[in-house]
């Protein structure tokens, strides 16, 4: 990995705060766009605009990944194309810089800048279709049939309390991991080339977290750098986030409530004991109500890709401090079948309930990527 | 019914009594099947039986293995009022209430404990009984019936007065049907007061509606075998029964409409000692043990670790004594 300077975590940490989704460019909308690239890896560039925001896609359906970005940096709108440098650089602009796959400028005139990520993640098409009613599927303008649906929320609740379950497990029954271990990606013996990981980089370092932990913990509080984040992974909905530990002006932990709404994930922060949506991405109940988090980009990618990407890096290891059947799916064929385990609101059938697509939330409206956009054609 | 045929009948109760719920993450609900008590009785006789019984769960198991984990416990307590009234010598009712309270107990990696409880009326069984043979050697009773919903299945958790999830209710919210049977040798090889016993049960269940969705839960259909001998002694005018059993219970896996609830049904063998004491034809005191001995579950589960179970049973009436 080439190095990349300092600044971008900067530029990365004051970009990356979900709360500012201010773009001075008015674009028209227009899908498709009809502008994918591809270079001698197969990855796959193009651009797309959603809700007057102008982003750009990479992704790759052999390598298993797909990113988005802003396209406007620092006011200026930069178009990207194919590059013919391997992973992690996945792009450059025609000023000539080259960026990687975490979206950090690694040569050319903003080495070390970042752009700024989109709200986007990595998940079953269900999930992003019950929480964002009238989500688009690229590159067709449809909405599906919940197009106009609203979440109201109700006794405190920013959403509709009846539609919050109890999971099972209780609060903290699915132990969140407090005191991760590491290993170097050389000694991770115990990763097939086929498991999902989750990374995180604060553009000097990376880290990989390993879905089958995370299927069995949901939660990791953990850091990089000066960065002290909580990588929060839902296994039945498949979507990972991170967000910043500082919570009311402290840094706290994240656990796992027990509860569910729309069957994902509903976090807990353990400096003021309110819960979270994780795809609502913003607190739901108790005192930090309304509050959205902050945010660091998550990639998801599989491990044969990871290792391809920064194989000086470390993985998160199985010394969890708990004892759990690390090498076994705990659902049973749930990631596969069309079944989910608790109701949701609004079950959109215009896909396989547990595709993996990459969904971009901009303003409340989301459009979801298919790896099919993503090969060579 | 001779005295002997009594205390065989209470040692059976109070056996199978102790084959109560055996897992946690999601399987729960009064543990009704283990406890039917099958078998004929004299004609014209009530019977009372008030059982408490202890479970306490803190061993964690994914599959066969024990897993190296204290962060969860589950306490359920149940009391079992078993009442049964025989018509004739062929034929007899069964009737099993419970009231069941569920404690469970998380220790968060912060340190913190969070508690959750819910107790309430569980479900009642209610089942006609056919004695099929009843002679001095030996005999055989069948039983089927309904286990009729009227547990409570809606309790909510005090922190967010949400409901609670399916295996914290005392009551399964589901209307299922029973049937079983119980069989006894008397004078095994020859030995005056050795008794073989054994019965089965088998406890077809049907979905219940949860939360106010198109949305239903369904916990596995379950199968229990129970053999073992009991011996009977006379010391000082008070009869004494020790007894062993080997209790095998097999449960499916939960479903919610068609997906199968991880961490649910297994395989359970278990060994139960117990002994009984009846100071007089009317009164029979008791008290049983569990001994997990093999565990095969699917997915992780809080399965027992020990168990107590303490019963006085009383009878009542009967118009041919």
């Amino acid at each position: 990995m080439k190095k990349t300077i300092v600044f971008g975590l900067a530029v990365f940490l004051l970009t990356s705060c979900s709360k500012s989704e201010t773009d001075e460019i008015v674009v028209k909308e227009t899908l498709p766009p009809g502008n994918s690239i591809t270079n001698t890896d197969g990855t796959v560039v193009f651009n797309d605009v959603l809700e007057n925001k102008k982003i750009v896609l990479a992704g790759n359906a052999n390598d298993l990944f797909i990113v988005s970005f802003e396209r406007v940096l620092a006011g200026t709108l930069l178009e990207f194309k194919i590059t013919e440098d391997e992973l992690p650089i996945i792009m450059e602009d025609t000023e000539g810089n080259k960026w990687d796959i975490f979206g950090f400028a690694v040569e050319g005139p903003r080495k070390g800048q970042r752009l700024k990520p989109t709200q986007s993640l990595m998940g079953y098409w269900f999930s992003f279709a019950t929480f964002y009613p009238g989500i688009q599927i690229y590159p067709d303008a449809e909405k599906g049939i919940y197009e106009g649906e609203k979440i109201v929320g109700t006794d405190n609740w920013l959403v509709p309390k009846n539609e919050v379950r109890s999971g099972g497990p209780g609060k903290d029954g699915i132990p969140a991991i407090s005191s991760p271990k590491f290993v170097d990606v050389k000694d991770a013996s115990f990763m097939d080339k086929t498991n999902l990981v989750v990374g995180v980089s604060d553009g000097s370092s990376v880290k990989a977290y390993p879905h089958n932990v995370m299927d069995w913990h949901e939660i990791v509080n953990d850091g990089i750098g000066t960065i002290d984040y909580s990588l929060i992974y839902c296994p039945l909905t498949g979507t990972a986030t991170a967000w910043d530990r500082n919570v009311d002006g402290k840094i706290t932990t994240f656990g796992v409530s027990g509860l569910l709404y729309n069957t994902n994930i509903v976090p807990y922060d353990r400096a003021t004991g309110s819960n979270w949506s994780q795809l609502l991405d913003k607190a739901i109940f108790g005192k930090m109500k309304g509050t959205k988090p902050v945010k660091y980009m998550v990639l998801e990618t599989k491990w044969e890709t990871w290792e391809k990407l920064y194989p000086g890096s470390k993985i998160m290891n199985f010394d969890t401090g708990y004892n759990r059947n690390y090498g076994k799916y705990p659902y049973g064929n749930y990631k596969d079948d069309k079944s989910l385990i608790f109701p949701v609101k609004y079950l959109d059938t215009r896909l396989h309930a547990k595709e993996r697509v990459h969904a971009v939330i901009v303003n409340g409206k989301a459009r979801v990527y298919r790896f099919e956009s993503f090969t060579e054609k | 019914m001779n005295v002997k045929g009594k205390y065989i009948t209470i040692i059976l109760l109070v056996l199978i009594v102790s084959k109560m719920q055996g897992q946690t993450c999601c399987s729960g609900g009064t543990p009704l099947t283990g406890n039917l008590g099958i078998q004929g009785i004299e004609a014209k006789s009530w019977y009372f039986q008030l059982g408490y019984d202890y479970n306490f769960l803190d061993n964690l198991y994914s599959g066969t293995k024990k897993l190296d984990d204290n962060s969860r416990e589950r306490l359920t307590q149940t009391v079992l009022l078993q009442s049964i009234y025989s018509f004739s010598e062929k034929f007899s009712v069964n009737g099993l209430f419970s009231y069941v309270e569920q404690k469970r107990t998380i220790h968060s990696p912060i340190g913190i404990t969070n508690i959750t409880q819910a107790s309430g009326l569980g479900d009642v069984v209610l089942l006609a009984q056919y004695t099929l043979f009843s002679g001095l050697k030996r005999s055989l009773t069948i039983a089927a019936g309904p286990k009729l919903p009227i547990g409570k299945f809606d309790a909510v958790d005090p922190e967010y007065g949400l409901v609670l999830s399916p295996d914290l209710q005392p009551g399964t919210g589901s209307l299922d049907g029973i049937v079983g049977a119980a069989f006894q040798e008397y004078h095994l090889f020859h030995v005056p007061g050795l008794t073989f016993n054994a019965s089965a049960a088998f406890r077809k269940t049907r979905p219940a509606k949860r939360f106010e969705a198109d949305f239903k839960y369904r916990f596995g259909n379950e199968t229990m075998f129970a053999a073992g001998i009991q011996r009977n002694f006379l010391i000082h005018k008070i009869a004494i029964n020790p007894s062993l059993f080997l209790n095998f219970r097999n449960t499916q896996q939960d479903k919610i409409d068609d997906l199968q609830v991880a961490g649910t049904g297994g395989i359970w063998l278990n060994l139960n000692p117990a002994v009984s004491l009846a100071p007089n034809n009317i009164l029979d005191i008791n008290i049983s043990g569990e001994i997990p001995i093999y565990q095969n579950l699917n997915g992780t589960q809080l399965t027992t670790s020990y168990r107590i179970n303490v019963g006085i049973a009383i009878k009542l009436f009967n118009y041919k004594n």
